[in-house]
């Protein structure tokens, strides 16, 4: 029996370990002759730890789940197998092409990653609190018309909806991440880094109102940092909020039993609009999987991710936590809801992701570290535009160093 | 009360062991206590920053990494208990929620973090048993994360100082500061867990520091001998050599990089610079302390190398024209005889004097003389190929070796350099004609047609000079040439 050791990340929060056991019997029964164990690291962990085993020389896991931006840094810094050594006949045909690039080290063909699940975000409301607002989804298109529904929302329709906040906050951790503000640097015509990966650009002055636009959001109150008792916020799934920026489908619809009435009723108050940047461009995320260079195992681990990454699996695995199949997307909705499936097709026909650059995972770190700041700053009521601007000045100094010296 | 204290003995117990790390502790401990008190999940909050950052949960048995944070507001509820204010703190929304600090019983000060109980579906508080309970369960697991901390940090000090200690003694036993560096890099950068570490070496000559040598976290080397900073600019290793302190931006990174200058009796002779940018992992202060008390050993080992390798080069290479001396070039002479023998490569040698040079001595004195020597020396290293070695032979003879050259290869190499010497003009300030000319005399002998020997290839060359200086000096002339052109006995 040949154990495996899978690293994941927390794809559905307290539930990802039960939620991967169980699709993961499937496997077990395809490969009896392997076993594969799950351990839950967060991306701060997942790093840290991959790095700290490349370093030392130690043994980590045999397969692993990472952002698919961290491709290229993994790959470079010999963390990850070159597939294409393990498959000759590897071919990535069945993802799109810029979940294809996300697959490589950057500017080679070697591929170091497959594609696993994704999800671009939309924005969901609550039709009961815009309709007390005196808004219409139709005013969500765009960013300037979005914080005024937020702001009338406060003001009539929380109260009335058993609401307790305009917009949920995605990140429990009381933190803001470089997928929180990258749609909104776009949706102001702004970017992240140049295109060729030698310099940053989210100092500049779009980039900047787009990150703005975002911690506005926090300063305000209309997003909260926290929930109550220092518990991560809830959002509007479970009835705390009116909007929301999500990549997931809303949870699912018992088939059948005493819940499904109210939940029904619960589901038809949810609408959701592409995310509101006036040409609907969002951000696409999508989780990638990695056989380990030093793994004992590697032709199991590659049978482990072929098998994940793969058609039914990849598309049981998705649904079970709310997000799509890399390689389907939003056509696995099949005739479920049209109205959100047309929702999702947009946004992903439309979204950009973070480029995989040779030191994204590094200069991501960088980025959120500026975040976490600014975040204290809030948190503390000290908050400004000015606070940001100069923080964005000296990360992307750090950053301009950084690509100085390890840009491709 | 007495089911209180034979849960606390139970788990003061069960802990009461070496463990080698604190994740290990944490989740022991958290099991023990999740047995003792009915929760849920417990979340296990650590201080970081002024802020508690919830780093594990014990969720329905299953002990998970968890990253989130709670900023610590002035004067909140949980500021307060992490001060040490309240005793606990707990709420009922939305659902049970139970804080209690980690600190042990003596612990003075700010609490290590906090736990937090959760009832996820009641809202029934914790009663005041369960808070006494919790807060001195968690007392106990502080006082075990204060030892178990403070072990670590021993056992990793230790590892660090036994992996110096055999570092500074390869070191040591390495003759070349070239050899002797990459290996300490390599070593610094694999024990240190360090992303890279560069050494750059100070050039008083060019008032900058030049680059040596960088290893990396994948355990490679590379050469940095293309960088050269000077020490009057703006970079910043400049500022660190000139001693002044970081500017707003190096501050920022002050955790990731290090500059630690190295220094001989308060004298800056390099700069070690050594980070973690790619991996953005903090450097431990008490690393940092070792690799600054470290860096004072490489200091004296790298400038007792280079004193070596400068008492070396002194005497294998002529002072004045920094060409090599005649044993050295003895001994390089018979190693490319071997290499030619097995290979079959040509190979020829030649000899040089300068023409009149005793009368240049004579004329306008010994140290005109000197500068020409050394301007012909300057002029030989800068013309000649790679592969070529020239050495000063005598007073004013020099003989160079030509591998992979012919007889025919090298005279047309040495018509060059003699074109080349006669526009090198010899300034002779005290002299009517202000300047000097140089010509010189060239012999040439190759292996294997000439001779085998280093003996019979020199003593060729030379009777090909003395053909040249017999015809009129200023010329080069191959023996072969020479042996055709030269009148035989019969004819005289």
């Amino acid at each position: 029996m040949r154990e495996l050791t899978l690293w994941t990340l927390p794809n559905n929060g307290y539930d990802t370990v039960p939620a991967l056991r169980e699709h993961l019997s499937d496997f077990h029964r395809e490969h009896a002759g392997i076993r594969a164990s799950v351990w839950v690291r967060t991306p701060r962990t997942l790093w840290e730890r991959l790095l700290t085993a490349a370093k030392e020389g130690t043994s980590g896991p045999d397969l692993v789940q990472i952002p698919s931006h961290w491709t290229s840094t993994l790959a470079r810094l010999g963390v990850l197998a070159d597939l294409g050594e393990l498959d000759p006949g590897l071919d990535l045909g069945r993802w799109p092409a810029s979940m294809r690039a996300q697959c490589r080290l950057d500017g080679t063909p070697h591929v170091y990653s497959l594609p696993w699940w994704a999800e671009a975000r939309v924005l969901y409301y609550r039709r009961d609190a815009l309709k007390a607002a005196g808004c219409a989804p139709e005013d969500l298109a765009a960013w300037e018309g979005f914080t005024e529904v937020c702001r009338r929302a406060a003001k009539r329709a929380l109260s009335s909806c058993g609401l307790q906040h305009p917009v949920a906050n995605p990140n429990p951790r009381e933190s803001v991440s470089l997928a929180d503000v990258a749609p909104c640097v776009w949706s102001r015509g702004g970017d992240l880094f140049a295109a060729d990966g030698t310099r940053s650009l989210f100092q500049r002055e779009r980039a900047e109102r787009g990150i703005a636009d975002y911690f506005k959001l926090l300063a305000s109150g209309a997003m909260p940092l926290k929930g109550e008792s220092g518990l991560a916020p809830l959002d509007l799934f479970e009835g705390a909020c009116a909007l929301q920026f999500s990549g997931r489908r809303p949870p699912p619809v018992p088939r059948a039993g005493p819940r499904r009435a109210s939940a029904l009723r619960a589901r038809g108050r949810i609408g959701a609009v592409p995310f509101p940047a006036g040409d609907g461009a969002t951000i696409l995320s999508a989780w990638n999987l990695g056989v380990l260079r030093n793994t004992p195992a590697p032709r199991e681990a590659y049978a482990l991710a072929r098998w994940l990454s793969s058609g039914s699996p990849a598309s049981a695995y998705a649904r079970a936590i709310g997000a799509f199949p890399a390689a389907e997307g939003p056509a696995v909705m099949g005739d479920e809801d049209p109205d959100l499936r047309g929702v999702f097709e947009a946004a992903f026909a439309r979204a950009r992701m973070i480029p995989n650059l040779s030191v994204l995972g590094s200069l991501e770190r960088v980025f959120d570290r500026s975040m976490e700041r600014q975040v204290r700053e809030v948190a503390r009521r000290r908050w400004s535009p000015e606070t940001l601007r100069e923080e964005l000045i000296h990360a992307a100094s750090e950053v301009d160093y950084i690509l100085s010296f390890h840009a491709a | 009360m007495k089911a209180r204290h034979e849960t606390l003995y139970r788990i003061h117990t069960r802990l009461n062991r070496v463990f080698q790390t604190e994740d290990a502790l944490l989740e022991a401990g958290v099991r023990l206590i999740g047995r003792a008190l009915h929760a849920d999940r417990i979340g296990v909050f650590l201080c970081a920053d002024g802020d508690l950052q919830l780093r594990y949960a014990l969720h329905r048995e299953l002990w998970l990494e968890m990253d989130e944070v709670v900023h610590l507001a002035d004067a909140s509820p949980l500021a307060r208990l992490v001060e040490g204010r309240r005793a606990s703190l707990s709420a009922v929304s939305p659902h049970a929620v139970l804080y209690v600090p980690l600190r042990s019983v003596a612990g003075e000060g700010e609490a290590l973090g906090t736990l937090r109980f959760e009832r996820l579906s009641s809202r029934r508080p914790f009663s005041a048993a369960e808070r006494m309970t919790a807060g001195l369960l968690a007392a106990e697991l502080a006082q075990n994360l204060e030892r178990t901390r403070s072990g670590s940090a021993r056992r990793r000090q230790l590892k660090r100082l036994e992996a110096l200690t055999d570092l500074a003694a390869v070191f040591a036993s390495s003759l070349r500061v070239e050899d002797g560096v990459k290996l300490i890099l390599q070593g610094i950068t694999r024990h240190f867990c360090l992303d890279r570490a560069r050494l750059y070496l100070l050039d008083r000559e060019r008032s900058a520091l030049r680059g040596e040598v960088s290893a990396d976290l994948r355990g490679r080397s590379s050469s940095l001998r293309g960088e050269e900073i000077p020490l009057k600019g703006d970079h910043r290793f400049a500022r660190i050599m000139r001693g002044e302190g970081p500017d707003p931006i190096m501050k920022r990174y002050e955790e990731r990089v290090v500059y630690l200058p190295l220094s001989v009796q308060g004298q800056n002779i390099g700069l070690l610079v050594v980070d973690n940018l790619v991996s953005q992992q903090t450097i431990p202060g008490e690393d940092i302390g070792l690799l600054r008390s470290f860096a004072g050993q490489i200091a004296l080992a790298v400038d007792n190398q280079r004193l070596f390798e400068e008492v070396q080069a002194l005497s294998l290479y002529d002072h004045l024209t920094g060409l090599a001396v005649r044993r050295y070039f003895a001994q390089r002479f018979q190693e490319e005889l071997y290499r030619v023998e097995r290979g079959g490569a040509p190979l020829s040698v030649v000899m040089i004097d300068v023409d009149h040079f005793k009368g240049i001595n004579d004329g306008y004195g010994h140290q005109v003389g000197d500068l020409a020597l050394k301007e012909f020396g300057k002029l030989i290293l800068k013309r000649l190929r790679k592969i070529d070695f020239p050495a000063r032979y005598g007073g004013d003879e020099v003989v160079i070796l030509l591998p992979q050259a012919s007889a025919e290869d090298a005279a047309n190499i040495m018509g060059r350099l003699l074109a080349d010497l006669r526009e090198l003009r010899i300034p002779v300030p005290f002299s009517s004609a202000k300047e000097l000319s140089v010509t010189a005399s060239i012999g040439i002998a190759s292996y294997p047609e000439d001779g085998r020997t280093a003996e019979d290839l020199l003593q060729r060359a030379d009777e090909a000079l003395y053909w040249v200086k017999t015809r009129g000096r200023d010329g080069v002339c191959t023996y072969r040439q020479a042996l055709l052109e030269r009148p035989s006995a019969a004819d005289r």
